[in-house]
């Protein structure tokens, strides 16, 4: 019976002692997320109301960080550069992703699959500067790229490949490409073997089973893999800094910039931009992708 | 319809799999090689092999070395107190039906919805007022709220497999619901606990966006230590100290495989009797 028991609903906490149990478990890590985010966020709102005169921040409400944010045009260029950054780095992101999790669920032997896992995943261990600086080694001027482009012959003196928008974009998709690769797996490992076969069987070719099985039935994994790249493409921070060498500016990069410079106010209407910029795009694109799913549910296949 | 070894579009696909193997490495690798280079500016490739910069990072810069046990007793400390509270919460979450408890799990995921920098940013700007800014106990409080969500998404998993069958039994036999979770539940689910802790303890490790914002000098992370570095200069002591870094995962990841593998095997011992 175990085994094949039904999963009955879970207890409902209807009495008081239950209640109780359930305050008592689920009340400290509530208690102790809220203690935190709550006050932060509320001081994060706060503080870009405030004034600033010279380096000092007083505390009268003028608003008017947000004035000088929607109207400088620096700011529009930044957040323009932020968005081509974030598609970018997702597009190719989304590239490589797709046929690399592809390849993985071909894989036949577990020794195989679990060495394609360490590759693709591991690098998630190590700390983002370790692997920012690791590019900046890769694509310095007398790094290994431009040694073996001149050994080639390609080009004739090292080209510029870090602190530019080419170098983030590099170091950026090796930082996002385990996110892009993750629910694109698990949405090819979900998928059910048996409609291939179904396929097959009724004399589809491979090219043919691919086009209109595998590859429709992945969408929501693409989905998913392109809304979790690009938001974290959003909010990188070490690489844009660290490749980007200052001349490739983002908002990230520009909060921490005007919290050290004693910019608070600037500082939290950046942090406000960030948020609405990030949830805005993964609600519209939610919205999309459901209408999307919808259509299609009602489209023949 | 098998697909042979020698099918063209399955080489094709392992060639791309091992071409991506290559890229995600190779910052990983040209660091360690770097890390032996006696050129201060990295050239390529190195015109010998040297040892000094890991003497260097190691014994002459006392701040890497401050980093680092700033960070590991930052990412200890979180740990610890992240993995009890996380798993209550799961508990509580996974087991128990309560009016409020979608909204209670929204609430819970809600410090890794927010932009790390972001969040960084608004903890600095709380921590500052309530003298928490430049402590490590400050510090390890963020990196809890960074780890929790991660706990609860794996404890939760963990006891949905599980199911309540054998808390159940246990109670049916007379444990009281504390021994029953301490003698059933937890020993289930310690593939799920072991994989949180590793999570909560790289989380806190290599964290940079949020640590960046609540240190003073005296309380840099290593990581931040070395970003600041990265900064300024360019030489091999940071590829030593990366190198060491890369070797100190490699030990833990082996560690928590090989806690898992007696695990797994202890499992399938257990099934075949």
């Amino acid at each position: 019976m175990g085994v094949l028991a039904v999963p009955r609903p879970s207890r409902l906490a209807r009495n008081w002692g239950q209640q109780f149990v359930v305050l008592g478990l689920v009340g400290p890590a509530l208690t102790f997320t809220l203690a935190i985010l709550i006050p932060a966020l509320a001081l994060l709102l706060v503080n870009s109301a405030y004034h600033v005169q010279g380096t000092r921040i007083v505390k009268i409400v003028t608003f008017e960080a947000y004035r000088h944010f929607f109207t400088d045009r620096f700011y529009g260029g930044v957040i323009l550069q932020e968005i081509r950054l974030a598609v970018v780095s997702t597009i190719i992101c989304l590239l490589i992703g797709y046929p690399t999790a592809y390849a993985i669920t071909k894989i036949r032997r577990p020794t195989w699959v679990i060495a394609a896992y360490i590759l693709i995943f591991s690098p998630l261990l190590t700390s983002s500067v370790v692997r920012a600086y690791g590019w900046l080694i890769i694509l310095a001027r007398g790094g290994i790229v431009n040694w073996m482009l001149t050994r080639l012959h390609l080009v004739d003196v090292p080209i510029r490949l870090i602190y530019n928008f080419t170098g983030v974009v590099i170091g950026l998709v090796h930082f996002l490409l385990p996110f892009t690769v993750f629910p694109m797996l698990s949405v090819l490992l979900r998928m059910d073997p048996a409609v291939k076969e179904a396929a097959a069987d009724l004399g589809a070719t491979r090219l043919r089973t691919f086009l209109h099985v595998t590859w429709p039935l992945s969408f929501p994994g693409l989905y998913a893999a392109a809304q979790l790249t690009f938001v974290l493409a959003m909010n990188a921070f070490v690489t844009p800094t660290l490749l980007g060498g200052g001349r490739v500016l983002v908002l990230p990069v520009l909060i921490y910039n005007n919290i050290s410079d004693l910019q608070w106010p600037l500082a939290a209407v950046e942090a406000i931009a960030l948020i609405g910029l990030t949830w805005s795009t993964v609600f519209t694109s939610n919205l999309l992708v459901s209408k999307a799913l919808r259509a299609s549910q009602g489209a023949p296949a | 319809m098998t697909a042979g070894r020698r099918d063209p579009v399955i080489l094709a696909l392992y060639t791309f799999l091992g071409l991506v193997g290559v890229y995600m490495l190779a910052p990983l690798i040209l660091v360690i090689i770097d890390s032996f280079n006696p050129s201060t500016y990295g050239q390529f490739p190195p015109p010998g092999l040297t040892g000094r910069w890991y003497v260097h990072s190691l014994f002459e810069v006392p701040e890497f070395r401050r980093g680092l046990t700033n960070s590991l007793s930052v990412a200890a400390a979180a740990t610890l107190l992240a993995v009890p509270l996380g798993t209550a919460a799961a508990y509580g979450l996974a087991r128990y039906r309560f009016r409020a408890r979608e909204g209670v799990r929204a609430l819970l995921l809600l410090p890794i919805i927010i932009p790390t920098v972001v969040f960084g940013a608004s903890v600095f700007l709380l921590y500052i007022r309530t003298g928490l800014y430049g402590t490590l106990s400050g510090m390890a409080l963020a990196h809890v709220l960074l780890g929790l969500p991660f706990i609860i998404t794996i404890v939760t998993a963990n006891l949905h497999t599980l199911g309540r069958e054998y808390e159940e039994a246990a109670m049916d036999l007379g444990a009281n619901p504390l021994t029953a979770f301490f003698k059933v539940t937890v020993p289930s689910i310690r593939t799920g606990l072991i994989v949180s802790a590793l999570f909560a303890f790289v989380i806190s490790f290599d964290q940079v966006d949020v640590s960046i914002f609540l240190a003073r000098p005296r309380t840099n992370t290593l990581p931040i230590e070395m970003f600041i570095y990265a900064e300024n200069y360019q030489d091999p002591t940071l590829s030593a100290i990366s190198a060491l870094m890369i070797a100190f995962t490699v030990v833990l990841l082996l560690l928590a495989v090989s806690l898992l593998r007696t695990q797994e095997y202890r499992r399938l011992i257990e099934r075949t009797r």
